[in-house]
Order: structure tokens, then C-alpha cells, then sequence
């Protein structure tokens, strides 16, 4: 037997039953466990349903009535009406931000119960294309049948619907939060992978409370938004040859600070040797003082089924990251090793709804000259220039768990800028009177008010 | 509400010629694009504008080049469904209900929102570096 290379983070297990959970609702108790779950028996991926393939055969399948007897006018229709449009922006940006996840994890992202597997808005959305629906399966769990449905955005036909359909109906603070400055991307796959990582998200968001009940993160920002080019956006690591703006982490998270912490889900030594060896010259270009992100790379390897070798998991992904640092260590005052770290799902999770009091302070293992030491993110001093825009900005986009959506700053950012110039927002909010002779006494006085679907956030508090 | 009713006399069918008059000519210069929606809009904030805003929206959006009644109908829908409104009768909104002095301006915003264009301007770099400086109207408006 070979000596294990890592310590162990030592197990204090608490079920989450008894820890405070800021999701309303669908919190981490209710959902499905996609680790701990066995939900994973037939492989990592699931077989994905699309209405235009499903509807084309209906003659063969027996359809819940409810399902057969949507028109996809009537889907257009529901999913276009006013009363959906908060939830409909909040579907597809948390969608566009994590790709795919469990229906359960889209309630608790969204907040929206119309979005759950029996809700009336994502039949709609599934009726018309927008999204694909996957399930996972278990002959005998009832359990995971039930609660084990999935939802992407549709690969083939969503981009079409969101431009000749939906894009239309929303005003451009609504664009915003579903888009940010990139285009739509439906590309869904890795299907176990996103789930753990929307998983994680979610736990992050609920679980990091302080003593007076507030979340210890500032933002969170799904795998649209954790790539290469925004992280070192404006520094020398861009004109670097064999810079590619587009490889991502999978989730990033923000401290109170501003630090941004990304993880990285690996499973595999030779995955994350590739991956850390880019982010370590993305590093290296890109000082800590600037730009200041870290990146966490976590092994969630199905210990079942995955292959390892005898060291375990952990100790694979940690071989691999060693390897890199070994090979790109930094400069002084910018080391790789005080940027790239290794943690487990184990050391967070330990168990089927169960956390670890390590994940409190999101412990992960620092490399020193020749072993791992623990470093506890939440609570490590990092000396970089203090920047909040990665936490105002957020507030623009509906891609996060909606309780974390910090506040604007400015709501009124694209109302304002709609005026060709300053003398024409004066003279369209004071139109000369069209009779001047009856316009007698006081001048009107009325607050000027941007209409409530123009302000950034006007989702947030239209929850349905 | 009593209407009271006022005798023709050659000067008002002078006044009401001219301002017909008005109207067909900016008509006209937005068909020859010559002159934009935004242009007519801001002359009938004036006063020597107030014969425009006896036109109909719809009419003025669809003396565009490339208008027809279906766009300019889509277009009014959604500057109304901005606005949140229900029961509208969108063939029969005027330039005078959207520049209407109580609304303060809020139905300009929603018709201008619906005229942006469909990709999201925001800055590069978003959302991890600051917003570029304010423009001047934004100073002003501090």
C-alpha cells in the first residue's frame, strides 16, 4: 500500500437539517444529493429530451395529459405573459451561467415554484424548445425518480427562440441580466459534472453565514462569467501566445473583499495537470495585487465507478497541481503556490446531506516546499488592492442564487442613457403646454420615475 | 364635461391648413429619411411643434423606410408592456399621450428602450472592472 500523500482535513460532520439555509425555498435539505445520492448508477450522462423530437412521436408515447395537450401558441403564450417575465429572466440566466442542473436546483436559484417539474412555466418553456428536460433513473428509487428531473437550455433550438421570441419581449436592463456582455451560448453536456458544481453553488450560497445570519460571500457568479479573458481583463497575461480568453473555471466565488475564489471541478490526474498549467501562466501574467483571483481545484470523483489509482482521488488531482507549481512557481510577491489550491468534495461534504465544518471557512491545502498545509479561504489574509465592482456589478445579472443578488448601485444605469442628449431629457419630461392659456398656477411637480421594467434588477421582487 | 363649440372663421381653417400642412411635411422628411422619429418627437415638445402631436404613433413609425403596420404594431407593444399598461388600443395612441407632461417623461424612456438596439452595451471587461465615465447628461442629472 502506498503512504498517503495528503493529510486528511479531520471529519466533523454536521447534517444540514440543523445549520441555517438562506435559500426560501427548495433549500439543500430538499433537494436531491448529487454526490452522496447514488443518483449516478447509468454514468455521468443523461439521455435529454427535445419537445420538437418528443412531439414528433407522440403517436407512439403515452404523454401526461397535461403535457399532450399544450399547444406550443399556448406555451408561447405563457411563457410570454407578464407574469412569468421575472422568472422567465432569471430560467435563462442561471441556464446561460451553469448550463445544465436538477429542476430542484433551478427553484432554489430562481426562487420561482412555477419552474418546478410540474410548474406550468417550465412545460411551457420545454414546449417551445427553450429548454430539454433529462431525468435521472433509478428502477427502484422513487425517490430519484421523483425529485431526479434536469434541465438545460436546448443545444439546437433555444438560440432561436430566445432571438426571434423572447429577446423581444424584454427590455434592455432585462437583456442585461440575462446576457451580460456575451452572447447566448446553449452548449450542454458534462452533465454530472454541472450538476455537482450548481450543487455547490448553491451549498456556498445557503450554508456561509455569519453569527447574525448574513451570507460571508458578496456575489457568486456561475462558469459564464469565471473565464481566462474577464479575470485578467486589461493585464499582459491577454497578449500572451496561447492565451485563450474563453477557457473557464466552473463557478466563482466572492468575498466581502473582493477576493474571487474559482473552482475548478477535476476528476481526472491528467485533466487537472492541463488545467492548472493554464491558470498558473494566467497567474503569472496577471498579478494577485490586480487581478485578484485564486482557484481551487476540487476532485468530486464518484468513488464507485471513477477511475483512481489507490492513492484516491484527491491525491491524483493534488499530483497534478503539484506537478504545475513545480514547473510555474511564480514571482516573488506573486507565487502560483499562494493561488492554486486543492480541497475535496469529502473534506466539504462528507456524507448525504451532510457538511463538514471545514466548508464553514471553505478549507482547501495550500502547496508548501514538500507537503500540504490547510488554509481556510474565507478567513486567509491576502494582500491585494481592495476592488468591489465584481460585487456592485453583480447586480446587474440574474445568473446567481437570487438571495445573493447584491443591491444596485445604480438602477436607473440603462434608463438613463436612453436620452439622445441632456436638452432632450429636458424638454421630453417638460413638454411646452399645449394650452398655455389654461396652464395657469403652480407647475406640476412630479418625481421623475423610471418605468419599474427599465430599472436593473426589476426581477428580483416579481417572484413567482 | 360641457365641450363648447367654436365658429369657423377663415383664420382658424388658415391655422388648421397649415398645421395639416406641418404634419404631411415631416411625414414626408421621415419617408425620405431626411429626419428621424427622435427629431419629430423632440419638435413636438416645442411649442411651435404642437400640431405633430395630433399624430398617430403608429403613423409615424411606419413612414419609415422598410415599416409596415406589423412592426410598427410590435414596436407599440412593447414600448405599452414596458410601461405595464393593459387595455390599450395601440392604433390609437398620438404623440401627444406619449409626450404627456404628467408622465414626465416615462413613456419617452419606454419608446426609447424599445428603439435600442438588441445587443447589450455594456463595457468590456464587465463585469470585473469599473463602468467607463459618465457621460455629461449623466453629471448633469447628479
Amino acid at each position: 500500500m502506498s503512504k498517503p500523500q495528503i493529510k486528511v482535513i479531520p471529519p466533523d460532520p454536521i447534517d444540514m437539517v440543523d445549520l441555517p439555509c438562506l435559500s426560501p425555498v427548495m433549500g439543500s435539505v430538499d433537494r436531491l444529493d448529487p454526490f452522496h445520492g447514488g443518483v449516478w448508477r447509468s454514468g455521468a450522462i443523461v439521455a435529454w429530451e427535445n419537445a420538437k423530437d418528443t412531439y414528433a412521436r407522440t403517436q407512439h408515447l403515452t404523454f401526461p395529459r397535461d403535457w399532450a395537450e399544450l399547444t406550443q401558441d399556448t406555451a408561447m403564450s405563457i411563457l410570454l405573459d407578464k407574469r412569468s417575465r421575472a422568472a422567465l429572466v432569471k430560467m435563462c440566466a442561471v441556464l446561460l451561467a451553469f448550463h445544465n442542473m436538477t429542476v430542484q436546483q433551478l427553484v432554489a436559484f430562481t426562487g420561482s415554484t412555477s419552474l418546478t417539474a410540474r410548474g406550468q412555466l417550465l412545460r411551457a418553456a420545454y414546449r417551445v424548445g427553450l429548454v430539454d428536460l433529462g431525468q435521472l433513473t433509478s428502477p427502484l428509487g422513487r425517490d430519484i425518480k421523483r425529485k431526479g428531473w434536469l434541465v438545460r437550455l436546448s443545444p439546437h433550438t433555444s438560440k432561436s427562440i430566445w432571438k426571434q421570441h423572447i429577446e423581444l419581449a424584454l427590455t434592455q436592463a432585462e437583456r442585461a441580466a440575462v446576457l451580460g456582455q456575451q452572447p447566448w451560448t446553449a452548449a450542454g453536456s458534462h452533465d454530472r459534472h454541472n450538476v455537482l458544481v450548481a450543487e455547490l453553488a448553491l451549498r456556498a450560497a445557503e450554508s456561509l453565514v455569519d453569527w447574525d445570519g448574513q451570507s460571508r460571500l458578496a456575489a457568486l457568479y456561475g462558469e459564464r462569467y469565471a473565464s481566462h479573458g474577464l479575470l485578467a481583463h486589461g493585464s499582459y497575461a491577454t497578449q500572451v501566445s496561447g492565451f485563450n480568453a474563453e477557457r473557464r473555471g466552473d463557478v466563482l466565488l466572492v468575498r466581502s473583499d473582493g477576493l474571487q475564489i474559482v473552482v475548478e471541478m477535476t476528476a481526472s490526474v491528467k485533466e487537472a495537470e492541463r488545467k492548472a498549467t493554464h491558470w498558473a501562466q494566467l497567474m503569472t501574467n496577471a498579478p494577485f495585487r490586480h487581478h485578484p483571483f485564486v482557484v481551487v481545484f476540487l476532485s468530486a470523483v464518484d468513488v464507485v465507478h471513477g477511475k483512481t489509482s489507490s492513492n484516491g482521488p484527491l491525491a491524483d488531482v493534488a499530483k497534478g497541481v503539484r506537478r504545475t507549481l513545480e514547473m510555474n512557481a511564480g514571482t516573488t510577491g506573486n507565487g502560483t503556490a499562494n493561488r492554486l489550491f486543492v480541497a475535496d468534495w469529502n473534506d466539504w461534504f462528507p456524507g448525504r446531506h451532510q457538511v463538514n465544518t471545514a466548508f464553514a471557512d471553505l478549507v482547501v491545502r495550500r502547496r508548501t516546499t514538500d507537503d500540504w498545509e490547510p488554509v481556510a479561504l474565507m478567513l486567509e489574509e491576502f494582500d491585494f488592492e481592495p476592488n468591489d465592482e465584481a460585487i456592485k456589478n453583480a447586480s446587474v445579472l440574474a445568473g446567481g442564487p437570487h438571495w445573493l443578488r447584491p443591491k444596485p448601485v445604480d438602477p436607473d444605469w440603462f434608463a438613463d442613457r436612453l436620452w439622445p442628449s441632456d436638452a432632450a431629457r429636458d424638454a421630453f419630461r417638460n413638454p411646452a403646454p399645449e394650452r398655455p392659456e389654461r396652464a395657469k398656477g403652480r407647475p406640476m411637480r412630479i418625481a421623475a420615475k423610471t418605468p419599474a421594467r427599465l430599472r436593473v434588477g426589476n426581477e428580483l421582487h416579481h417572484a413567482r | 364635461m360641457s365641450q363648447t363649440w367654436t365658429p369657423r372663421t377663415p383664420e382658424r381653417d388658415a391655422a388648421a391648413e397649415r398645421a395639416r400642412l406641418m404634419r404631411g411635411e415631416w411625414l414626408v422628411l421621415i419617408s425620405k429619411d431626411a429626419v428621424t422619429v427622435t427629431d419629430l418627437l423632440l419638435e413636438a415638445t416645442k411649442p411651435e411643434g404642437i400640431p405633430l402631436r395630433r399624430l398617430k404613433l403608429r403613423q409615424v413609425l411606419e413612414a419609415q423606410e422598410g415599416w409596415g403596420r406589423a412592426s410598427a404594431r410590435e414596436f407599440l407593444r412593447r414600448v405599452v408592456g414596458t410601461l405595464m399598461l393593459e387595455n390599450v388600443d395601440i392604433d390609437s395612441l398620438t404623440v401627444s399621450w406619449l409626450l404627456d407632461g404628467k408622465t414626465q417623461g416615462t413613456r419617452v424612456q419606454a419608446w426609447l428602450d424599445a428603439a435600442q438596439p438588441r445587443e447589450v452595451t455594456l463595457w468590456p471587461g464587465f463585469p470585473f472592472t469599473p463602468p467607463p465615465a459618465a457621460p455629461a447628461q449623466r453629471k448633469a442629472a447628479a
